[in-house]
Parts: C-alpha cells; sequence; structure tokens
C-alpha cells in the first residue's frame, strides 16, 4: 500500500504492474475499498500500470469529517491524485459509486482517458438523493445499520455477491475491517451523509456528448441497483458497449473477474 | 373541473397516505431498531460500553448528530458519555449549568447559550432532554442535540428515543443490579466455596483421622453397625459387609470374666452411654473367626442428623498385656537381680560423701543405705590409703576409670571385707567433676580360695618333698631290717647281742611307721580301698574310743546316720578318727569341763562347699565326721599350718607333728577334704568330708601275719637296683630254702629270665628301677610265660597299672620294707595258687 498526501489528508493506493505499461485506474464505491479490485488485478498486471485508490474516508486512507465526501469532491480529488502523480493518460473504472465518480471525470477531464469503464454504477437519480432523510431510503438505511452490526452487513455482502462460495470469512473480514473502528463507522456515515444524485442529474445531457471508448458492465443479479442505469448510460453513451452477465451480482468483480478482464481486455483492443 | 377536483384530491389522499404509510414503516422501524439497540445491550461487555454503542447507535440511526448522557447535580450536568457524529471526538467530561429540574422530556430551543460552555462544533439548533434516575447513574438526562434542519423530526423521535433510552436505563440498571447481585453471589459463592472447603478439609481431616487411627471406631445404631474404620475391620478380622450385619454382642463371647452373659451387659452399657453420655469398661471381645481378646472400650453418645447414635472406640489390649507381663517379667528379673546382686553400686561427691548405694550393699557391708548415704566413705576403709590410691590412680587415668582396685571396708560387725572396685569419675553437664561412681564386688570368699589355694600348693610341694625322702628312708630301713635279721639268726644265743640288735630291730620299725605317716600325707602310703559301712566302722570305732578316752573326758556321740557306705581303706579310716579323738584329748588338758563331740552325718554339696570345691557335683552326697572339743582352741596364724609335717605345738615328747599331716593325706586319699573350725579359749572342730560313692573293688586280704613260711628250692629271680637290698633280700631267701638269681634292674633280669625261666618259679622285683622298671619287666615276662607270679615290692604304694590289676591272681605288691613274715607267706601264697 502506498499512501500520497493531498490538501493535508493522506490518500492510500495499491500500484501494481507494469510501470511501463499503459495506466488503469480503479475506483471503488460505498462500502468498499481498494481490495474490491484484488480477483481482477491479477488479469491486467501483465500489460498494465494498475492503481487501485481508498478514496479519502475509506480503506486506509485519512477519514476527515470536515471534508466533502460527494462524488464532485472524489472527482476532484481524483484529479489532484493523478496529476500528483502525473498521470496523463488512463483507462478509468468505476464501481458502484466510483461509477459515478468516473463519468464526472469523464467529463470534466475526457482528453486524460483512454478508456471509460462503469461497472454497476450508479446514475441518473436511481440512488439516494439528499437531504439525507435519505436514511429513509431502504438501501441506506440498510448500510447504516450494516456499518453498526455484522450480521446486518453480511446481510448486504450476500446480496451483493452472486457467487455464495466465495463469501468467505476472510472476504468478510476485508469488508468489515474499516467499520471496527469509530472512526470508520463515523467516515461511512459521512460518507453515506454526502450522497447527492444532484451531481449527476446536472450532466446528463454532457454525458451524451462523451466520445471517449466507454464500456459497461452490469451484474444482473444486482438487487441495489437497477439495470436502467446501465442500460440508459448504454443509450445516452454513444461509444459505449454493454456487458451483461446474470452469474453475477452488485460486486460483478468477485463474482465475476475472469469475465470482465476478458470483456475488458477485448474492448480495449478493438478500440485500439 | 371535477375531474380536476377529483384528481387534486386523489393527489392529497396519496400524499396522505404515502405520509402515513411512511410513518407506519418508521414506526416498525423503530421497533427493529429497538431490539437492535436491545441486542447492543446485551452483548455490551461493560456499562460504559453498553451507553457508549447505545448513543452512537442512537446518533447513527437517528441521523441526531449529538448524543450525550448527562448526570445532574447541583446544578451542574456533567457528561458521562457522548457521540458527536460530524467529528472525531466526544464531549465527555465537559459539563454545563442546569439549574432548572429535568423531571421530564425537556425542549430547548437555540439551547447554544443554556448548553455554554460545551464545545459542541456546531451551532445546536434544537436540544432534546430526557431525564433518568437510576441507582448506577443517579440522577441527570440524555442529551440530543440537533444542528441543522434534519431536526425537523426531532419532536417526532422524541418518543422513540425516550423508549431507547428507558431501555437503555433500565438495562444499565439491571446491569447494575447484576453485578451488585453477582458481587453478592460471588461473594456468597466464595463464602459457600470457603465452608465446603473447610467442611471438606475437616471431613477429610477426621476420615484421615478416623481411617489412619490405630485403634478400632465404629458408629452403632442401636441396631446394627453403620459405621466402622479399618482398624476395626482389622481388629474383628471381617469385610465391612460381614461387620455390618453384627452386633456388639455378636461381637462377644457368651460370657465376660464375671461370667455375665455379654448380651446382657452390653445392653447396660450401652444404655449408659445414652443417658450419661459416655461408658468406659473393659471387654472382652470376639474376632469373626472366634478368637477371643481382652480390649479397652469408651461408648459416645453422638447425635448425627437428629439420630443418637453410640461411637464405639475400642483398643485391644493383647499387645499392651502381652508387653505389661513381659515388663512386670523384667522388672521382677531386675529386681531379683538388684537384690541378689553380690556386687554394690555407689556414689560418691567430690569430697567423698556418699549420695547413692545400692540396698545390696547391707548384704556385704552390714550396713544399710541409709546407714551409708550422706556419711564419708573414708570412714569405712581400714586403710584410708587404699582410697588416697584409689583416687589418685582414677585421676591419672586417661579416661576417667580404673578397674579391679582391691580395697578393704570395716564390715558393720567390725570385720573387714575385700572389696573389688570398678570406679570411674562422674561429670555435671558442664563437664566438671562432680564425684564417683562405681560397682564394688566382695572379695571375701576369693580371698578364702586364694588362701586355699595357696595352702593346697604347699601342702602338695611338702608331700612332693616329704614322698621323696620317705622312698629313700624306706630303702635304707628295708636294708636296715633286712640285715637286723640276718644278724638274729647268725647270733644264736648271744642273748645280749640279741637283745640289742632287738633293739635296733624295734628302732627301725618305729621309724618305718613314721615313714608310713609321712607318705600318708605325702598320698603315696598303701591305700587299700574297699567298699565298707562307715556307719559300722564308726561304730566300732566310737566303741574303742570310750574304752580309750579318759574318764574325765565327756565323750558325747551326737549322731550317726545310718547305711553310709563309701569307698575306703578301713585302717587308715581308723586311724583318721582315733588321732583326731587324740588330739582333741590332748587340747582338753587344761579345760575344766573336757567334752569331746563326735558324729558322721550324711549331707550334700551345697553352693558353700561348691565356692572351695566346684569340682564337686552339685547336691553329691557326702559323709561328713565330725570331731569337737571344747579345749584350747587353735589361733587363725596355726590353722594355717597345722597340717604341715612336723608342726606342733606340743611338747617334744608328746607329739610328732606328723597326726594332723597323716590325717590330711589319709583324708585326700579318699577324695575327701577337711575343714577346722576353732576359736581360742572356745574349742575345735575338725570335719571330715568324704564323698558317698558306690565303686567294686577286690582288697587284698593276707593271712596270718606272724607266720614264716618256708621254701623247697624253688627258684626265684630277685630283681633290684639297690645292691644292698638285693643282697639281703636273695640271702633272706636263701635261708627260707629257695634258690635264688639277681639282677640289678629290668633288662639285666629279661636276660636272666631268658636263660632260666624254665626254672624261675618266681619273681621278686623291685618297681622303680634304672633302665627298665618292675612293671615293665613284668609285663615282658608274662608275654613268655604268663602265669609266671611276680612280688613288686616298692617304696612307694603306687597302684598297678590295669594289666597288673588284672593279673592280681599272680601277683601281689608289697611296701617295703616289709617284715620277713609278709615276704615269706606272700611267696607261698603265690606258689601255692601257682601250684593249683
Amino acid at each position: 500500500m502506498q499512501f500520497i498526501n493531498l490538501a493535508g489528508h493522506s490518500m492510500a493506493y495499491k500500484r501494481s504492474g507494469q510501470p511501463q505499461g499503459e495506466t488503469m485506474v480503479c475506483v471503488h464505491g460505498i462500502t468498499t475499498y481498494s481490495f474490491v479490485w484484488q480477483d481482477v488485478i491479477p488479469y491486467f498486471e501483465q500489460d498494465y500500470d494498475v492503481i487501485c485508490i481508498d478514496l479519502l474516508g475509506c480503506g486506509a486512507s485519512d477519514m476527515p469529517l470536515d471534508v466533502s465526501y460527494s462524488i464532485q469532491a472524489h472527482a476532484e480529488r481524483l484529479h489532484d491524485f493523478l496529476c500528483a502523480l502525473n498521470i496523463l493518460k488512463l483507462h478509468l473504472l468505476g464501481h458502484d459509486l466510483g461509477g459515478g465518480i468516473a463519468q464526472i471525470f469523464a467529463i470534466q477531464h475526457e482528453p486524460m482517458l483512454k478508456t471509460l469503464t462503469l461497472i454497476n454504477t450508479v446514475g441518473y437519480d436511481y440512488w439516494p438523493v439528499q437531504p439525507i432523510t435519505a436514511l429513509r431510503t431502504p438501501i441506506i438505511r440498510q448500510l447504516v445499520m450494516g456499518a453498526l452490526d455484522l450480521g446486518m452487513f453480511k446481510l448486504i455482502i450476500y446480496q451483493g455477491v452472486f457467487h455464495r462460495h466465495k463469501i468467505t470469512h476472510a472476504l468478510i473480514e476485508q469488508f468489515w475491517q474499516p467499520l471496527r473502528k469509530k472512526e470508520g463507522r463515523k467516515a461511512f456515515m459521512h460518507f453515506a451523509r454526502c450522497l447527492d444524485n444532484q451531481n449527476l442529474m446536472v450532466m446528463v445531457e454532457k454525458l451524451r456528448q462523451l466520445s471517449v471508448p466507454t464500456m459497461i458492465f452490469r451484474g444482473d443479479s444486482d438487487p441495489f441497483l437497477t439495470a436502467t442505469i446501465a442500460e440508459r448510460l448504454h443509450a445516452d453513451i454513444a461509444n459505449s458497449q454493454l456487458h451483461r452477465i446474470q452469474t453475477a451480482s452488485h460486486f460483478l468483480m468477485i463474482d465475476e473477474p475472469k469475465w470482465l478482464a476478458k470483456h475488458w481486455l477485448a474492448g480495449v483492443r478493438s478500440q485500439a | 373541473m371535477s375531474q380536476i377536483s377529483n384528481m387534486d384530491d386523489m393527489k392529497r389522499r396519496i400524499q396522505s397516505l404515502e405520509q402515513e404509510n411512511m410513518r407506519l414503516s418508521e414506526r416498525a422501524e423503530d421497533s427493529q431498531i429497538l431490539a437492535f439497540i436491545s441486542q447492543v445491550i446485551s452483548q455490551a461487555a461493560s456499562k460504559d460500553e453498553m451507553l457508549n454503542k447505545t448513543l452512537e447507535h442512537i446518533s447513527m440511526l437517528k441521523n441526531i448528530p449529538i448524543v450525550a448522557c448527562c448526570q445532574l447535580q447541583s446544578g451542574v450536568a456533567s457528561i458521562v458519555q457522548s457521540y458527536v457524529s460530524f467529528e472525531h471526538r466526544d464531549l465527555n467530561q465537559q459539563s454545563f449549568s442546569c439549574s432548572e429540574p429535568i423531571s421530564e422530556m425537556t425542549f430547548w430551543d437555540a439551547p447554544e447559550a443554556r448548553l455554554s460552555p460545551l464545545i459542541l462544533g456546531c451551532i445546536p439548533t434544537k436540544a432534546l432532554l430526557i431525564p433518568f434516575s437510576s441507582r448506577y447513574l443517579g440522577l441527570g438526562f440524555y442529551l440530543f442535540i440537533t444542528r441543522d434542519a434534519e431536526s425537523n423530526d426531532f419532536e417526532y423521535l422524541a418518543l422513540t428515543l425516550e423508549r431507547m433510552t428507558d431501555l437503555l436505563t433500565l438495562s444499565l440498571e439491571n446491569r447494575s443490579l447484576l453485578k451488585s447481585y453477582r458481587m453478592l453471589n460471588d461473594k456468597l459463592e466464595h463464602k459457600v466455596q470457603k465452608r465446603t472447603q473447610s467442611l471438606r478439609d475437616t471431613q477429610e481431616k477426621y476420615q484421615s483421622l478416623v481411617d489412619g487411627a490405630d485403634v478400632s471406631i465404629m458408629l452403632y445404631n442401636m441396631t446394627c453397625f453403620v459405621e466402622a474404620n479399618p482398624a476395626a475391620l482389622s481388629m474383628f478380622q471381617c469385610s465391612r459387609e460381614q461387620f455390618f450385619k453384627l452386633t456388639p454382642a455378636e461381637l462377644s463371647p457368651k460370657y465376660q470374666k464375671n461370667d455375665v452373659l455379654s448380651k446382657n451387659l452390653t445392653a447396660t452399657y450401652i444404655q449408659q452411654a445414652i443417658e450419661g453420655g459416655h461408658a468406659h469398661f473393659d471387654w472382652l471381645h470376639q474376632r469373626y473367626q472366634g478368637d477371643v481378646f481382652p480390649c479397652e472400650v469408651h461408648l459416645s453418645r453422638v447425635i448425627l442428623q437428629g439420630k443418637t447414635l453410640v461411637q464405639a472406640v475400642i483398643v485391644d489390649l493383647s499387645e499392651r498385656l502381652k508387653v505389661q507381663y513381659q515388663l512386670e517379667k523384667s522388672e521382677h528379673r531386675y529386681r531379683s537381680i538388684i537384690e541378689n546382686i553380690q556386687d554394690f553400686l555407689y556414689r560418691t561427691d567430690v569430697d567423698g560423701t556418699v549420695t547413692f548405694v545400692a540396698p545390696s550393699v547391707e548384704r556385704l557391708l552390714g550396713f544399710g543405705a541409709a546407714d551409708l548415704v550422706g556419711r564419708n566413705i573414708q570412714n569405712f576403709y581400714i586403710q584410708p590409703r587404699q582410697r588416697e590410691e584409689l583416687l589418685r590412680q582414677l585421676h591419672a587415668s586417661s579416661d576417667g576409670r580404673v578397674e579391679g582396685i582391691q580395697v578393704e571396708l570395716r564390715h558393720k560387725q567390725g570385720h573387714s571385707v575385700w572389696l573389688s572396685n570398678h570406679v570411674h569419675m562422674i561429670y555435671d553437664e558442664a563437664g566438671a567433676f562432680v564425684g564417683v561412681e562405681g560397682i564394688a564386688r566382695d572379695l571375701t570368699d576369693l580371698k578364702k580360695m586364694e588362701t586355699q589355694f595357696y595352702q593346697a600348693q604347699k601342702m602338695e610341694s611338702l608331700g612332693t618333698l616329704v614322698g621323696g625322702i620317705a622312698h629313700d628312708f624306706n630303702n635304707m630301713l628295708a636294708g636296715m631290717t633286712g640285715t637286723l635279721y640276718l644278724m638274729k639268726a647268725k647270733l644264736g644265743g648271744q642273748n645280749e647281742l640279741l637283745k640289742r640288735v632287738d633293739d635296733m630291730e624295734t628302732q627301725a620299725f618305729r621309724a618305718s611307721d613314721m615313714i608310713k605317716q609321712l607318705l600318708s600325707f605325702a598320698r603315696k602310703g598303701e591305700v587299700n580301698l574297699q567298699k565298707i559301712s562307715l556307719s559300722s566302722l564308726f561304730k566300732e570305732v566310737t566303741k574303742i574310743l570310750h574304752q580309750t578316752t579318759p574318764e574325765n573326758i565327756e565323750l558325747h556321740l551326737d549322731g550317726v546316720d545310718e547305711g553310709l557306705e563309701i569307698h575306703g581303706d578301713p585302717s587308715l579310716l581308723q586311724q583318721i578318727w582315733m588321732n583326731l579323738v587324740n588330739n582333741a584329748r590332748d587340747a582338753l588338758s587344761d579345760t575344766t569341763f573336757p567334752e569331746i563331740h563326735i558324729s558322721l552325718k550324711k549331707c550334700a554339696v551345697d553352693a558353700e562347699i561348691m565356692k572351695q570345691h566346684p569340682y564337686l557335683e552339685y547336691e553329691a552326697e557326702l559323709a561328713k565326721m565330725t570331731v569337737s572339743d571344747n579345749g584350747t582352741g587353735i589361733s587363725k596364724e596355726h590353722q594355717q599350718k597345722i597340717f604341715e609335717p612336723f608342726f606342733t605345738t606340743k611338747d617334744k615328747d608328746k607329739g610328732t607333728g606328723l597326726g594332723l599331716a597323716m590325717i590330711y593325706g589319709a583324708v585326700h586319699s579318699h577324695d575327701g577334704w577337711i575343714d577346722v573350725e576353732s576359736v581360742l579359749g572356745q574349742g575345735t572342730s575338725f570335719h571330715v568330708y568324704i564323698p558317698l560313692q558306690i565303686e567294686d573293688m577286690t582288697a587284698v586280704e593276707l593271712d596270718d601275719k606272724h607266720l614264716i613260711a618256708h621254701g623247697h628250692q624253688e627258684m626265684i629271680l630277685v630283681v633290684d637296683d639297690d645292691k644292698m637290698i638285693r643282697d639281703v633280700s636273695c640271702e633272706l631267701l636263701k635261708s627260707l630254702d629257695y634258690r635264688v638269681i639277681q639282677g640289678e634292674d629290668g633288662e639285666k633280669a629279661l636276660a636272666l629270665f631268658e636263660a632260666y625261666k624254665d626254672d624261675i618259679s618266681l619273681i621278686l622285683t623291685d618297681v622303680v628301677m634304672p633302665n627298665m622298671g618292675g612293671w615293665e619287666f613284668a609285663q615282658l615276662v608274662w608275654l613268655q610265660k604268663p602265669d609266671l607270679p611276680i612280688i613288686f615290692i616298692s617304696g612307694y604304694a603306687e597302684k598297678a597299672p590295669m594289666t597288673l590289676s588284672e593279673a592280681l591272681d599272680y601277683v601281689i605288691i608289697l611296701k617295703k620294707p616289709c617284715a620277713i613274715e609278709d615276704l615269706s607267706q606272700s611267696i607261698q601264697k603265690l606258689l601255692g595258687s601257682c601250684q593249683t
């Protein structure tokens, strides 16, 4: 794990693969951190310079409560992060909330992207809106309770992973690790409180203007996010591909890493 | 229009239903959250954790930015636990003034001022205070603060929050009570454990005590035994199952020592124990196999679980009685030893003062222990220098002890007592010399025996000396009497010369008598032992004594025990009596009322006799001849010498000093001894002891001593190393019509025998000769001519060897000098028996 200081806060990331290769940056979603990419990374490390980041407030990064954890703020920090590492061209992959961050980053910094990949991503208004009465939204309420109770949290994981045999004790421990401490729980609550679909709603039109090659992956067994998001994105983004698989749930990288890698690499090559 | 109206109405109704649905959902969710919080509370490890987590849960689930628990005391609210959702800090330990009583749920709008000086990190828009009162937290309230529009539903949340906080307070209270309960329970448990352990320890100790006891311990419930320790089962030699089926009476013989039925007596003692608490008695018990043994029984009443039982403790007395018996036996033996010991123990201090003396001292010194203790032992020494010498040796010894020191102490009756002393020094604990301890042994008897031994030695030496001289004298006398006989034969009618020669012959025979007495003393005289009735002989002698004793002397026969038979020489015994009475008679010359008492008694060897004659068999029968007079007595000094030859206190013309010497030798020839008791001025008693024995022997009886028998030219071989005797003998035999050849020793005589053995009818030979003695010569002769008669003539009356005894028909032993009549008759006797 490596760390970089951004505006006074330490940001953690994991970098592997080929330093001379094209850079691919992976952004996780809510309730997870860089570990969630671990099964798929090995397929890319042979050719790519792979970076998996821990968003601020998640994983091993600092968890300040006095900064915004909105997807817009995360997108801006991602840009700062890449600049700090002098990464000017990259393949950007986002999962869940990370997909929202990737959408904003693509609209704002499209020239930097070689490709854009959105995996079971949030989008449009199909996810919680402010104010945080959003806690009344079932998924968020579940997340909050999950943050407080391992039993509840396991339920989220069980719903988010299609292949039950992949839900190991080690995997659950990786999910639960940041929430063991009060700081992690507070950061999680701050994260949730900052969720605002307005950031995405305002740029629907800009999505339609994107020309960057985009790959949209959808695990069709995801109970949290509707398939409409993937379908609308595919419809709105001109140069996009939609890959769907029934044997994956919300955490597609865990359920079908090989399938994901195969289609992603094929997609990238086809673009080249 | 109506359609629009209907639509608006529908929308309102839908909105209303949605709101209602949302609230219902939220109510349902609140119930779920309550259960969730309840679960958190129950899983919390501590009250602090319980409070902390619950506040966090409320904050997160109900989206309340600040939640705190405040203790209210004296108008000050102190935050004991808090949760701030928007900062990584809390408000713990902060406080603010709260003067108003919070007795019910209270809302504060814009509470910033009220909550000052709390550092909230935000501008509070509303505060909710929910009071509590609990054992754990005391009085206080839960504080909920909102900071923005989120508090729109704050009042709506109030009821839910109240339920949550009630749950928390009750749980804390329960936890506190539970803690108290647990503490009490733990204490109680600890006490119970301690008591249980104590009881267990006590029980183990008791069990160990009972199981390990040597004595039998058992419990009886008036019907049967209900408990017994291993010693009891071992004592009665049965299993537990067998034992528990028995009653006390069945463990006893039918009758006790006093012939009372055990069954009845058992009931009496048990009743006594129940009523009086205990009973103690001796008892006879019976093992399962039937052996009866004595024991000591202690019964005591015990109450167990409300039931009255009798505990019996039984001690087997078998071993104790055995040991007691052995102890008594040992004590008796010790007492016997102490009482009969001939020695005595004593202890003196440094100055010689007697501090302890054993009772046996009285037997030795006549003084009792009480007479001696406290007195200085120096006073009892006849020769004080002996004690000084003893102490000198004691101090000079390397180990502080000396042994065998002989001292002479004074007896209470005045005479001296010789003691052998074994003494050692005694010291106190500090090592200082504090006195001496000794054991003294009576040496009186030893001294007496020592004296007797020296006396016997002296007498033996005298005997040897006298015997040697007497032998030579005998030879000379034999020569003289033989020569005188020849002279008388040749003097014919020369009466004057004949008378002189007769006088000479008389003197020679008197000298011969003296020699005989000397030989008796030296036990080398002729002794002819034969079985005789001493009682009869004594009576015969007594008759003669009555006739020969002067009339002024009263001769008393004090008693004669009948049937006393001995092997003895009657003539010697007669001489013993005659001499003793003659001595008594001489001792009475100056006595006013002279008396002589004689007696012959049977007695047995006792301890006193054995001291002096240890070779005798205990209780062997003896003949005791006593001759007593009331004459002048003999001094102790003279008593030591009276049996020596030629010792006499009489005038020269009255005594030779050989009488008692002869008696001494004669008595010893009979394996006896003679004692003398005498007190000057009071009289003297002689006691002669001779063993009563039964042994057959053949005595030699001679014919008429006054006849001289002549031969008929038989050839006689005369053998003697003394030429004069040999010549006289040859002359004598020739005068008796015998042919004579002569040899000077055994060897030469044997050569003559070889040459004339067919002619020789008899041999006359000396016994003691150089080269070859008479006995050896005779043996060689008899090898060739077994029935050849031989007469031995010797200066000693030596006993013949066994081979000669067997040939007694052909043998006669004569003593030098022998009368011519004796010789001629002996020759005739042997030749006659040989001819027949």
